[in-house]
């Protein structure tokens, strides 16, 4: 079987930052990395091992400190998350103001018409303003902040650009 | 070592070409009723531009989600055929060239006493935008025909964006 592109793991943020996954209904999403050749969602499991009386090694797990930063992010005066980038920035918003919600979504077969999704509650932050001469950048980084849900979306809600989700039962 | 093989735009061809064309055709310089040509020049006189390889993709980036954006380079040089040159014609000539350069780098310059700039590089037809044109030369006496006509130069880049959804 042939192996998935790159373009086949999307992530979107919610432009309307809704705090709430059960908001969802009213998000609207926008893709993230258009300029972007790499671009991780970093786990960063949190685990350590530690040997007990009987000399066995046991492993605990904290969990996952998931975060993804989104480096270059070109402020485009035409793009909603944007406008809210640039809010956060200059305003230097905090705590709630900075949540949204994170769609992530995994094409692994085109054809199919609904793809596997995950919603996110996730906080935003911006790194940094200015950049190279390339373009103003505000490079960003999305955190996990609280529940997520798992779903699906609709292929051509993907192939349109705004995809819609839709928890799964 | 191994040759970096040269990847060339070969679908950007006639939009760049055609774009530069327009774009030429809008410097205050250039006299009233001429136009530049392509590749061909009257005998005694005639200004037009002379690629020299066609569009290159100099750089290829694919983003994570898929978006393509080439950056690409269209070098060429503008020549300017004139014959019976004086001195100072021949200055006028180069001056011309030099001014035309410095316009299309997007800098302040003179033209019959008038400031002029250009501001915006014109759209091209589809997914093509220029980026920056760079003088890589001073206007220079390329060569004399036979006929004594002179060809003077100017060697130009053309730097372009292309940007698709593979």
């Amino acid at each position: 079987m042939a192996k998935l592109n790159r373009e086949a793991y999307l992530c979107y943020l919610d432009t309307a930052f809704k705090k709430k996954v059960a908001d969802v209904s009213s998000s609207t999403f926008e893709v993230i990395g258009t300029d972007i050749e790499e671009m991780t969602f970093d786990l960063s499991p949190d685990t350590e091992r530690i040997k007990n009386i009987l000399g066995q090694t046991k492993t605990r797990d904290n969990g996952y400190e998931a975060s993804m930063e989104s480096d270059p992010f070109y402020a485009d005066p035409e793009s909603a998350l944007y406008a809210k980038l640039k809010e956060i920035a200059f305003e230097r918003k905090k705590g709630d103001d900075c949540k949204t919600l994170l769609l992530e979504v995994i094409v692994e077969d085109t054809e199919a018409t609904t793809h596997a999704a995950y919603l996110r509650e996730v906080m935003v932050k911006v790194n940094s303003i200015g950049g190279d001469t390339t373009g103003v950048n505000f490079p960003f980084t999305v955190s996990e902040d609280g529940a997520m849900v798992k779903g699906t979306v609709t292929a051509a809600s993907v192939v349109a650009g705004a995809p819609v989700f839709t928890a799964t039962t | 070592m191994a040759e970096k093989k040269v990847v060339y735009d070969l679908d950007g061809y006639d939009v760049i070409t055609n774009g530069l064309l327009e774009l030429l055709d809008q410097f205050p310089g250039m006299p009233e009723g001429e136009q530049m040509g392509f590749s061909a020049l009257g005998e005694e006189r005639g200004k037009a531009i002379f690629p020299t390889e066609g569009p290159v993709i100099e750089r290829e980036i694919t983003s994570v989600t898929g978006k393509v954006t080439q950056y690409c380079s269209y070098p060429f040089h503008v020549v300017y055929r004139e014959s019976g040159l004086s001195e100072s014609r021949k200055i006028k000539v180069k001056e011309w060239l030099d001014t035309l350069g410095r316009w299309l780098e997007k800098q302040v310059v003179k033209v019959n006493g008038q400031e002029e700039q250009l501001t915006e590089y014109p759209p091209l037809t589809g997914t093509r935008q220029f980026t920056t044109i760079r003088r890589m030369s001073g206007g220079y006496l390329d060569s004399t025909n036979e006929n004594k006509s002179e060809n003077w130069a100017i060697y130009i880049n053309a730097r372009y964006t292309n940007i698709f959804k593979r």
